[in-house]
């Protein structure tokens, strides 16, 4: 998203970021983030972070794998959570 | 993220974001996003956008539902995305037992030339797949079946021939006959060879015996 801005008395047209000289060197961007639409944590794998509108958002969605196999699965195959579907056997 | 930024000369510690009056009033609010580790669209649910280190992200996963499951024959597929829902599948040819589930079903029960007893039983049942809400990222699913036996000895005897005595010969109860079992005859068995007053096996006696005295005084014999 960009914005008109007022400065010093200066309009700047469509401006989506502003950059400043950090102190020690180099410079730091900041985004207007407005436009983003995540509205949730869940609508971001965990593990991830974003911004959007202005809020920091956490990701929160699981990943879950299935596995199938003709025999009593592995201790070590996948993690808690994940679905095992055996093809046969007893 | 929070930055140490210089304006005009002047630092400020710690700025996370940026505030600007727009023109026509209000402000905008600039944020320092390199904090954000969101690194590609295939974090994110379609149709959702973020910003994360400067750059903005539209989202790729696909939310699915139980209809965007598939089965053909015993075999289930469930495509890679999001499930916002538990999703489930019918598998109509599916025959399992699950550990939680106990299949009742009638036994077929053979028994063989040797007195083997085997019990065997084919169990079937749907199996509905389910998924817990989440990001299922690759897979095919399948089907579960069960089946089972089991066995018996019987006592068995083979082929035997009993000749009648004057004690009863038994076979035990249970006794699996491996053979013909014979109880002989004798052609003997009849009233004329058995002495009159005296039956065997059901057959009274009818043959005369002769009946032998002798005189204690005269030493005659006599047979009557």
């Amino acid at each position: 998203m960009s914005k008109n801005i007022s400065l010093m008395g200066a309009v700047f047209s469509d401006v989506p970021a502003v950059e400043l000289p950090k102190d020690g060197g180099g410079t730091a961007l900041f985004y207007d983030t407005t436009d983003a639409t995540v509205t949730g944590n869940g609508q971001i794998l965990n593990g991830y972070t974003a911004y959007s509108n202005g809020v920091l958002y956490t990701g929160s969605v699981t990943i879950q794998h299935y596995y199938t196999g003709s025999s009593t699965p592995s201790s070590s195959l996948g993690v808690n959570g994940d679905i095992y579907l055996q093809t046969s056997g007893a | 993220m929070a930055s140490n930024v210089v304006i005009q000369g002047i630092v400020y510690q710690d700025c996370p974001e940026v505030n600007i009056p727009i023109q026509g009033g209000g402000t905008a609010r600039f944020l320092d996003t390199s904090d954000a580790t969101l690194a590609s669209g295939g974090q994110m649910l379609d149709g959702y956008t973020a910003y994360s280190n400067g750059t903005k992200y539209t989202g790729s996963i696909d939310t699915k539902t139980s209809s965007d499951l598939t089965a053909s024959g015993d075999t289930v597929t469930v495509p890679v995305g999001y499930y916002a829902a538990e999703a489930s599948k019918a598998v109509t040819h599916g025959s399992a037992t699950t550990p939680a589930t106990t299949i009742t079903a009638t036994p077929t029960i053979t028994i063989s030339s040797g007195g083997l007893i085997t019990a065997s039983v084919s169990a079937s049942q749907s199996v509905t797949p389910t998924i817990s809400a989440g990001y299922v990222s690759s897979g095919t699913a399948g089907t579960v079946s069960a089946s089972g036996s089991n066995t018996k000895q019987m006592t068995v005897k083979a082929a035997t021939t009993y000749t009648p005595g004057t004690s009863a010969q038994t076979i035990a109860s249970g006794t699996y006959l491996t053979g013909a079992q014979t109880i002989s005859g004798d052609a003997n068995l009849v009233p004329s060879s058995i002495v009159a007053g005296i039956s065997i096996f059901g057959v009274n006696g009818s043959a005369s015996v002769p009946i032998i005295s002798q005189d204690s005084v005269t030493k005659v014999l006599s047979i009557s």
